[in-house]
């Protein structure tokens, strides 16, 4: 076994297994779910994705993005857009008056060429911005304030920009056809969005038990200390700003294809501050915490909605509220903790017994 | 070869090095002495390129470095263990070395450790455990391995004796004087203990007011000099 399997082993033993009960749940829920739940579990796969995406980079270098919605959306977008060209020029154009759609929006009617441009303009973007605020040492509460206005700013855009973004009013009807022109039944399209949520979560994993991600960490604990170690600190924070970025677009594609919308809620600032209560429900730094955590409160938020639909808010924030007080590692990093101290605990006797003797 | 020319290094308005040139080969070992406050920790920050430089030039090996970030002079060969120690305390001892091993290709990283770990014995044993569980003397020790890992041509030390016991600093002194003369390479050591430094150091810079005040060999440091310069 090579030194980094052994210190991925080391490290995600407890959390494998309940990765591997996750996704076993998960792979069999289309068996005793209907349609309208299957529907609910499919969004929920989208956004297991998103919290994969800014796990990268919260928990794992320590950068909040208070606007990672910004990047869902371009993905979701883009797509959206490509696929909404399909049959000329898009409803929400024409029901405006517009007989021509802008020029970018007839090659984007190829879909592949849609699907790649999403994943590159979030790349692009998360690139252009990192390298400048990395590069001037933006530290991780003004980067925090700063994507948090880029959220903004982008939900504005898109509720303004409404003869190209289909306004408060999103696009609708997105199909669930992917590159073939055939029409893919829910549950087919479930199992291909678990998958793509596994792939992303191997990667992930695989990235994050790399010497890279052991870098990473590093960054997180002190920067300065890495640069005089000859690491290009600002470097590793551009790259996995980016590799984050691409993995919401993606997320943001998977969304708007599995629920055949995108609008500007699902792109601007309640969108950024979901994905981070997620995390810090389940536990960041560990990618088990980001599936837990979003599969909790979207099941939680779909319950309570339905049951409670007055008190839902009070709920969400009664949940805020425990997680900061009670579990501010989240789930996962309480459960973890405990384990360590329980490991601790025994190693601690076992050596007073060998003194003893 | 390393040469300062007339450098200054200011915090804010602060000015802290006020002029400082030396010299040195990329094999002698030099104490760097003074008390509390006259720069000594400043002028090491400004060599690894923590600090800026704001006028004059540090030449290594032939070629200007001030531009250059701190990063490209630990992969130039200047390694720096700072004061404190600054390991990694969350990671284990193996993973704070192989963070050392930037420029090593993948497979001889580990040939790298094994061969750095036979001059610190006591850390071998302490291979998987986290740094931040290890006595200060063992974290001393690792904060050294780590940084001689990616083959360095100088180490600046920032008083690697602070908070360890005795028996502890001597063993450090005899590793360090191991190191040198196995692997050549030049030392600038900060430090208040004069004993430890001149176990190591065959030569001296004292510092004052952010300049160098006096320098010279182990003998030719006086009573007097110690007197006016290094009492408090």
């Amino acid at each position: 076994m090579n030194e980094s399997k052994k210190r991925m082993v080391r490290h995600i033993s407890i959390l494998l297994i309940i990765d591997i009960a996750v996704f076993l749940f998960l792979a069999c829920f289309p068996v005793f779910a209907n349609a309208f739940r299957l529907q609910i579990m499919a969004k929920c796969l989208c956004y297991i994705v998103f919290a994969y995406s800014l796990d990268l980079l919260w928990g794992y270098v320590g950068l909040m993005s208070m606007g990672h919605a910004v990047f869902f959306g371009i993905g979701a977008y883009i797509l959206a857009i490509g696929y909404s060209m399909q049959n000329g020029v898009p409803s929400y154009m024409t029901s405006l008056g517009y007989t021509q759609a802008p020029g970018i929006y007839y090659f984007l009617a190829n879909k592949p060429v849609a699907f790649f441009a999403a994943l590159l303009v979030c790349g692009v973007v998360a690139g252009i911005l990192g390298a400048f605020l990395f590069s001037k040492k933006v530290n991780s509460v003004f980067f925090s304030l700063i994507t948090f206005a880029l959220a903004r700013v982008f939900e504005l855009l898109i509720i303004n920009q409404q003869r190209f973004t289909g306004g408060a009013n999103g696009i609708t009807k997105i199909s669930r056809r992917l590159f073939a022109e055939v029409d893919i039944p829910q549950q087919v399209y479930y199992y291909i969005l678990l998958a793509m949520v596994i792939l992303v979560y191997l990667f992930c994993k695989w990235l994050t038990s790399s010497k890279y991600g052991l870098i990473l960490e590093a960054v997180r604990e002190n920067e300065d200390r890495m640069s005089f170690f000859g690491y290009h600190a600002t470097r590793f924070k551009i790259v996995i700003f980016i590799i984050s970025a691409v993995l919401a677009g993606l997320a943001g594609i998977m969304f708007a294809t599995s629920q055949s919308f995108i609008g500007p809620s699902n792109v601007g600032i309640a969108a950024s501050t979901a994905v981070i209560v997620w995390l810090a429900l389940g536990g960041r730094g560990n990618i088990t915490g980001a599936t837990i955590g979003t599969l909790v409160v979207c099941w939680a938020e779909s319950i309570f909605s339905e049951q409670l639909t007055d008190y839902w808010n009070i709920i969400y924030g009664v949940m805020i509220l425990v997680v900061v007080f009670l579990i501010p590692k989240g789930i996962i990093g309480q459960l973890q903790t405990a384990v360590y101290n329980r490991r601790a605990e025994r190693v601690r006797r076992e050596a007073m017994v060998e003194n003893k003797q | 070869m390393l040469e300062l020319t007339d450098v200054h290094v200011s915090y804010g308005k602060s000015k802290v090095i006020n002029g400082v040139d030396f010299s040195m080969e990329l094999t002698d070992k030099v104490a760097l002495l003074g008390r509390n406050g006259v720069g000594k920790t400043t002028l090491l920050k400004s060599l690894i390129g923590i600090l800026p430089v704001e006028s004059g030039a540090i030449i290594y090996e032939g070629g200007m470095i001030n531009k250059k970030g701190s990063y490209e002079r630990a992969a130039g060969g200047i390694a720096y263990v700072p004061q404190g120690r600054e390991i990694i305390p969350d990671f284990t001892v193996k993973e704070n070395l192989e963070l050392g091993g930037i420029s090593l290709k993948k497979e001889l990283v580990k040939d790298r450790m094994e061969e750095v770990l036979t001059y610190f014995p006591a850390l071998k044993k302490h291979f998987i455990r986290k740094g931040g569980v290890l006595s200060g003397g063992l974290q001393q020790q690792l904060a050294i391995s780590r940084a001689l890992m990616s083959h360095p041509r100088i180490l600046l030390l920032d008083e690697p004796t602070e908070g360890i016991q005795p028996n502890i600093v001597a063993e450090i002194a005899d590793i360090l004087n191991r190191v040198h003369q196995n692997l050549n390479l030049g030392m600038i050591l900060v430090e208040q203990n004069l004993n430890f430094a001149f176990k190591i150091c065959d030569s001296y810079i004292l510092m004052q007011k952010g300049q160098i005040v006096n320098k010279g060999s182990r003998g030719e440091l006086t009573d007097d000099i110690i007197k006016r310069y290094l009492t408090v």
